[in-house]
């Protein structure tokens, strides 16, 4: 079964009214209520991007508790103050521009190509703008690098009993806002790995 | 300086710089609305990062700030009815790469001195300003900002209450322009005055409970 957690935001409540994407998910949490949630009848919780982070911190011991009962988290978006253990967030300009210049590129190269994910996501789906980027831990594999070697995306499965899957992309927002046409095809990819990887 | 009230959840987007604490923006938290006195600060401002179910739950401290003679200005692509006649966001059909943003004639002085092309586009890229319109507004309303198709984006209402309300289809246009290098840069300064202007211009007409 898999949870959304919510901060009820307005590009969030547009985007759980797209009938479009109700497969990706089963059940809808509040942030708000997030304590009053259990968390044992879920195998996956996605946090949507832009959700309040003094609520996260108060989240957090529930959260780690749900990982390291060998769950799956998914984080989408920025990770400020360290709120979550072992994910190393750095803040970067954002170049929302790239795309109207001629020639113009977002240098990203995908990683470790067999992940299942891939098979229903390519570069273009992931190719927007970043607000920042990761330096996953030891082990952790990054399916998406900036030139820098930091990444946009990584996949961790050594660092808790379950899997953190953290990135810094958030199509929510804007498939909620109604921009940025690869944030459709990026999420049905997801939802279509998450969903494949129920079944077996 | 009269310190101006920014209103939202704590996330990278709605963090203050130290060039915004100057010029007296203070961030109040959203879940802290129910334990702070609104006449504090000459006006507030509420952004597009709020829980709308949570200020419906408390709407009765926005109304009763209105009826003191406060100002708000709402940034929030709103789909619930928190503050007075505001009428639901609506998505615009028309593309973004095609719509235009237009400043209309008025006394405000929110757009004095910028251009629309430096609102319509950041580096060559449009849609920005406002994703969004009003179906419909307050009978007496000042339009300040409209697209080519002529609906409402961006009001002042000072009609429906004792206070002032401005209201925007979306866009934080306090921050989004900010570190523009042209006449959009000047639009979060002019911001803050408009709201302390309306502020004083309650005040004295008696409208604030201060």
């Amino acid at each position: 079964m898999i949870g959304i957690v919510t901060n009820g935001l307005p590009f969030q409540n547009r985007f759980f009214a797209e009938q479009e994407f109700h497969y990706l998910y089963d059940e809808v949490l509040h942030i708000r209520h997030f304590h009053q949630y259990d968390l044992t009848k879920y195998d996956t919780l996605i946090l949507s991007c832009r959700i309040d982070i003094r609520s996260l911190k108060r989240s957090q011991s529930q959260l780690l508790k749900f990982i390291n009962a060998g769950k799956r988290l998914i984080i989408f978006g920025e990770i400020l103050d360290c709120w979550f253990p072992t994910i190393d967030w750095e803040d970067s300009e954002v170049n929302f521009s790239w795309w109207v210049r001629d020639g113009g590129d977002l240098p990203m190269k995908m990683q470790h190509n067999v992940h299942p994910l891939f098979k229903y996501v390519t570069l273009h789906d992931m190719k927007w703008h970043y607000h920042g980027s990761f330096l996953p831990p030891e082990g952790a594999q990054s399916l998406l690098d900036i030139p820098n070697g930091r990444s946009l995306f990584y996949v961790d499965n050594v660092s808790f009993n379950g899997e953190l899957v953290v990135t810094t992309l958030d199509p929510m927002f804007h498939i909620g806002l109604g921009f940025i046409d690869q944030s459709k095809p990026f999420l049905h990819g997801v939802a279509k790995w998450l969903r494949e990887e129920e079944t077996q | 300086m009269e310190p101006v009230a920014y209103v939202g959840i704590d996330i990278q987007f709605t963090r203050l710089t130290t060039e915004d604490r100057e010029r007296g923006l203070v961030f109040l938290y959203l879940y802290d609305l129910p334990y702070v006195d609104l006449t504090a600060y000459a006006g507030v401002i509420v952004t597009n990062h709020v829980e709308e179910q949570f200020l419906l739950e408390h709407k009765t401290i926005l109304d009763k700030y209105l009826l003191q003679g406060g100002v708000i200005f709402s940034m929030t692509e709103i789909s619930l009815p928190w503050l007075s006649n505001v009428a639901n966001w609506k998505r615009s059909p028309i593309p973004l790469k095609d719509r235009e943003i237009i400043i209309e004639q008025s006394n405000c002085s929110l757009f004095k001195g910028i251009e629309p092309y430096d609102i319509n586009y950041r580096k060559g890229v449009r849609g920005f300003f406002s994703r969004g319109y009003f179906e419909k507004i307050p009978v007496h309303a000042e339009v300040l900002i409209t697209d080519q198709s002529g609906v409402p984006i961006l009001y002042v209402d000072r009609h429906s209450t004792n206070g002032t309300i401005f209201a925007g289809a979306g866009t934080d246009i306090y921050k989004v322009f900010i570190n523009e290098e042209n006449t959009s840069k000047k639009l979060s300064m002019q911001m803050l005055d408009c709201i302390r202007d309306e502020a004083i211009r309650n005040d004295a007409s008696g409208g604030t409970g201060k």
